[in-house]
Parts: structure tokens; C-alpha cells; sequence
């Protein structure tokens, strides 16, 4: 006869019935000699749960991008883009950029190699509200929802209509500005989080920040488009390639757009017209249905 | 002649049945030999295998000149480069990062010298597939490699497939002439002259990634691509058997094959397996690869990952 069965342990809440003695005993349930902190104990552990969060509030609640920014960089109270742009709203929310940050721009590395940066893209505010993930499947309708609370203050701020049009900033789902990256002092430098300066040709350092695990698979090789050679040895022209993040992803506007794809198989010999068997409708086709 | 050869209850003689044949054969013997030139060296070329570099050499140069009176050209270069020592190709297709924009599957056709069939229809043979699977499923009976839709659409995802170049392949197993073999690199490559046509290989292969010529392959002059590898991209015969070869001609360059150069995401990976710091080696140590129908035990060498 078994004294305690092995194969279920007893549970919490519940009793179970042990061959002990004949006896059922209970094994589980809340024990008399605890029932939980005491009053005097939980009331001050909650004064001094207030007390850290007020003494250190100012660095995780309620506190905007900007002033956060501010502390780090010592730009507190300054907002730098106001020197030239002075007729900018200094409210962040929305990560809108006026006027000329369209054109992509060129510059030019240290070793004169000239890029070709893709900025933003300006969008009609009304697509911008009503924008679905088709740009980027693997993003969370989150980033789109933060958008569109920032889009609309803006608009309200600015008494803009639907149908106006807006410079984006469409990376990072309205949580980042310019300064995130940009140093505003010395615009050929990119700025990590640590404050430290990067040129453009390290950019891909500041997009590691963010993307970390992205970053690794770039460097050993198995993200991101690499053509020519496979076995180096042999590249003897050097013209094997392999690309920056910002030569694919704009940084501005990363997702990729949806595009149409090249035409598909055509496997069976049957004329123009006749029934497919393995057909599916397209527009393309007028001969399809 | 009808009355000579058969009874008249239609049966055929003994006597007619000799004439028959003997006319038949009279007639298929003078049918090659009269109605195009007759090629000794062509017809009793031996097995790839079997060719020593001097007999290869003159095969090389008959064939380069085949194709020039063919196509009318006059710079076919034919080489037939060996495998390297201590190179085992392999490929890495990242299913993440594959939009399904079939740029592979045309890069493919340029490189290769691929019959272009009806130029309305568009119509052409294309070694590589791309499936547009569901998200969250790997069956391969829903997919659809028809979509005519912009791409990537929601919720799916899509896979390129091609030949795999098993290292257990069934296609070479089941050639009942061995016009098909593994190289010592892993590719498996098919001697369109050898092959007979037979499409017991297509019948094998549980990717479909065998194409077979049914008609004279067709190719626009200004399509020709004239550096050719014998076991590769050269322009194939009617009645003969093609495949991916990796792109034979340029991975024994130390190239790229055309797809994975031509995609613009960049999911495509191709390495040397016995290299330890190759892309390939490092997708197999830090991602989860897969293949396809691992069950059937045909060992391929082209893995898949999500990233």
C-alpha cells in the first residue's frame, strides 16, 4: 500500500487525501502562521515606493523626448533647429519635418565617395491617417496608432486639413526626432546615445543602437545584399559589394514600399485564351476570368 | 503495296512484314545521313566522364563551332573549368527577408540561355519557382506561385525554389544513362549531349526542378549568352533535360550565381561549406535552418531560414 502517491503532487488550494494512517490529512493551503505582510509593513513599503518614484520621477514619468534630450545634451530650455528654422513649432509630438527635407541629398565620405542619401517622403495627411501596414508587414499597428494621435495635435496646432501635405519622419512609430541621430552643432557628424560622434560611414554603428541583432547578422555577412564574389580570393578587381544599411533602408522612411512583381510561370503550351488548369484571375490577363 | 503486305482479312504477311521493315530502315538510315550533315565526332562522343582533356578540348571547340553555324555568331567560348579542391557548395535563402518579386527568376533566364517561348504569351522555361506560401504554415499543397498581386502581400510569405543539388539526389539515380551526376563541389550537372531524353530524372526529383526542352529552344540573338560552361548555361537541344547548375560558369569563377546577385533584399546566401568563415557557415551556426522535404531523404544543400 502506498503511502503517497508519486505520480500527482498535491496541489495548491486543494487537499488531497493521504493513505496515512487512514487518515486524510491536508497538505496545501494558506499556513495560519502567514497571511501576507503585516499593515504597518505594506504602509511603508508604499511610502517608500512614492518616494523613489517622485525623487527619480523626472528621469522615467511624464517627461517629454525633448526635456529628456535636453538633460542629456545639456540643450535644455534651446531648441537648435529654431536658429534657422524659426517659424517651427517646438511641440515634438508629431516627428514632422518641414520644407526642404525631401530632396535626397548628396555628400560625400572621407574617402570622396559620394552617396546618395533617400530622405522622408511627403504625404498627403489624409494617407498618412488612414495608412495601413501594407509599407512595412512586419511592423505593429502600434507605431501607426502613436502616429496618428501625433499627426492629429499637429494638425489642430497648425490648422491643417486632411488634404494638406506634411514632410514624415516615418521611423520608430513617432518616438524619435532629428537629434536622435543628427548632431545639431555639427551636422557632418551623426550622434550616438552615449554622445558620442559618428561619421556617416559609420552609420551603421547608430542604426545598431536600435537594431542590434540586425547589426551582428550584417557583419558576419548574412543580412543585408552582397553581390560579386564568393570566394574572395578570386576577386582580384575588388568589386564585390557589400552595403550600408542607409543604401537600402532611408533612414527617414525605412519600410519598403510594396511593389509588382515580375510575371509569373506560364507552364502549359495551351494558346492564349484557353482554359488553364492551373490559372488563377488576375487583371492582368483579360483572359483569364 | 497494301495488297502485298496484308491478308485480306488485314493481317500482315511474314513476306510483307520483311519488306515493311526493310524499307523503314532503308529510309531511317538515309534520313540522317542525307537530310543534315552527319557527325561522326558527335555521335560517338563519349561520356563526359569518360573524355580525356584532349578529346574534351575537341569537343569543346566542335561544339563552339556547332553553335556559332547555329546562331550565326562567331564568339561562343565554351570552357569546361574543374571543381575546385575543397569547395562543397551550399545556399541559404532568408524566407524572411523574400518579397516574392520573381527578379531571381528572370536573372536566372538571362544568365542561362533559357528557351524564350512565344514572345505574346511570355512563356519561358524558368529554373526557379517562387511559391507565395500562408504565414504560419509550411504546406506546400496552399501554395501559389500564379500571384499577380503587389508584393509582399499580407500575410504570406514567399519561397524561391529550385534544385537543391542533394547530396542524395533520386534524379541521379534514377538516369538510366548517368547523363546526370553529382560534381565534387555538390552540383549536380546533366551532359545534354548524353542525355536521352527519357524524363525519368523530372519524374524523381520531388522539388519539380528539372525542366525539359520539349521544343527546339528558342533564343533571341540579343539574349545569347556566348561564354558558355559545357555542364552549364550553353544552349540546350531539343529533347534534352536542364536545371539550375548554381551557375556553374560563374561559381567556378568564384562568382555569385545570378539570383542571389539580383535580389534586392538580399536574402539569398552562397558560400563553400568546407570554408569555416563563409556566410554559409555562419547562417548554419546562428540560424535555425531548415529544407524542404526532409523526409524523403534526399540530403539538399539549399537550407531556409527565418530571421
Amino acid at each position: 500500500m502506498s503511502l503517497i502517491s508519486l505520480n500527482s503532487g498535491p496541489r495548491r488550494g486543494t487537499v488531497h487525501a493521504v493513505r496515512f494512517l487512514g487518515l486524510p490529512r491536508p497538505l496545501t493551503g494558506p499556513s495560519k502562521l502567514r497571511k501576507g505582510m503585516p499593515r504597518p509593513m505594506k504602509i511603508l513599503a508604499a511610502l517608500l515606493a512614492l518616494l523613489a518614484i517622485f525623487s527619480a520621477g523626472n528621469q522615467v514619468l511624464g517627461q517629454s523626448t525633448t526635456d529628456r534630450i535636453a538633460v542629456l545634451t545639456d540643450y535644455h530650455g534651446y531648441f537648435p533647429c529654431n536658429d534657422c528654422h524659426g517659424d517651427q513649432e517646438t511641440v515634438h509630438q508629431p516627428r514632422v519635418l518641414e520644407e526642404e527635407h525631401f530632396e535626397p541629398i548628396e555628400w560625400e565620405d572621407d574617402e570622396g565617395v559620394t552617396h546618395l542619401v533617400p530622405l522622408g517622403q511627403r504625404i498627403s495627411i489624409a494617407e498618412l491617417l488612414g495608412q495601413t501596414d501594407r509599407r512595412d508587414i512586419r511592423s505593429e499597428n502600434l507605431t501607426r496608432i502613436g502616429q496618428r494621435i501625433g499627426i492629429e495635435a499637429y494638425m489642430e496646432a497648425n490648422g491643417l486639413a486632411a488634404e494638406d501635405s506634411v514632410w514624415t519622419l516615418l521611423h520608430g512609430g513617432g518616438n524619435l526626432w532629428c537629434l536622435n541621430c543628427h548632431n545639431a552643432d555639427d551636422r557632418d557628424r551623426l550622434v550616438k546615445l552615449n554622445g558620442e560622434l559618428l561619421t556617416f560611414n559609420q552609420s551603421q554603428l547608430l542604426c545598431g543602437e536600435c537594431h542590434g541583432p540586425k547589426l551582428l547578422d550584417w557583419e558576419r555577412g548574412i543580412h543585408g545584399k552582397t553581390t560579386g564574389y564568393w570566394d574572395g580570393a578570386r576577386d582580384v578587381d575588388e568589386i564585390s559589394e557589400r552595403r550600408l544599411c542607409v543604401e537600402c533602408h532611408s533612414p527617414h522612411a525605412p519600410a519598403f514600399p510594396a511593389m509588382e512583381p515580375l510575371a509569373g510561370p506560364i507552364l502549359r503550351l495551351d494558346p492564349p485564351g484557353s482554359e488553364h488548369r492551373n490559372h488563377q484571375p488576375s487583371a492582368a490577363d483579360p483572359n483569364t476570368h | 503495296m497494301s495488297k502485298q503486305i496484308r491478308f485480306n482479312d488485314g493481317e500482315v504477311s511474314r513476306r510483307g512484314f520483311v519488306k515493311l521493315l526493310s524499307a523503314v530502315t532503308a529510309g531511317a538510315i538515309a534520313a540522317p545521313t542525307t537530310a543534315e550533315a552527319f557527325n561522326l565526332d558527335a555521335f560517338m562522343q563519349k561520356h563526359f566522364d569518360e573524355l580525356k582533356p584532349a578529346d574534351l578540348e575537341r569537343t569543346l571547340r566542335r561544339l563552339e563551332k556547332e553553335y556559332n553555324q547555329k546562331y550565326d555568331r562567331d564568339d561562343f567560348r565554351l570552357n569546361a573549368a574543374l571543381p575546385k579542391e575543397s569547395v562543397r557548395f551550399a545556399y541559404a535563402l532568408n524566407l524572411s527577408k523574400c518579397i516574392g518579386c520573381r527578379q531571381c527568376v528572370h536573372a536566372c533566364v538571362e544568365e542561362n540561355n533559357q528557351h524564350r517561348g512565344d514572345p505574346e504569351r511570355g512563356d519561358q522555361v524558368e529554373y526557379i519557382r517562387v511559391v507565395e506560401m500562408e504565414k504560419g504554415s509550411l504546406d506546400l499543397e496552399k501554395g501559389n506561385h500564379d500571384y499577380d498581386h503587389q508584393v509582399p502581400a499580407e500575410g504570406k510569405y514567399y519561397m524561391p525554389v529550385q534544385c537543391h543539388h542533394c547530396d542524395s539526389a533520386p534524379c541521379t539515380k534514377a538516369c538510366p544513362v548517368e547523363a546526370t551526376w553529382q560534381e565534387p563541389d555538390g552540383i549536380v550537372v546533366v551532359d545534354y549531349n548524353w542525355c536521352i531524353g527519357c524524363r525519368y530524372c523530372a519524374a524523381a526529383c520531388p522539388y519539380w526542378a528539372r525542366r525539359f526542352n520539349w521544343v527546339e529552344p528558342r533564343i533571341p540573338d540579343e539574349d545569347l549568352v556566348t561564354d558558355n560552361h559545357y555542364l552549364g548555361n550553353r544552349p540546350r537541344y531539343k529533347g534534352v533535360m536542364e536545371k539550375c547548375t548554381f551557375c556553374i560558369n560563374r561559381v567556378r569563377q568564384g562568382r555569385n550565381p545570378a539570383c542571389h546577385d539580383i535580389c534586392p533584399t538580399g536574402s539569398r546566401k552562397f558560400g563553400n561549406l568546407l570554408d569555416p568563415d563563409s556566410v554559409i557557415r555562419k547562417i548554419i551556426a546562428t540560424k535555425r535552418i531548415f529544407v524542404l522535404k526532409e523526409e524523403v531523404g534526399t540530403d539538399p544543400r539549399f537550407y531556409y531560414f527565418f530571421d
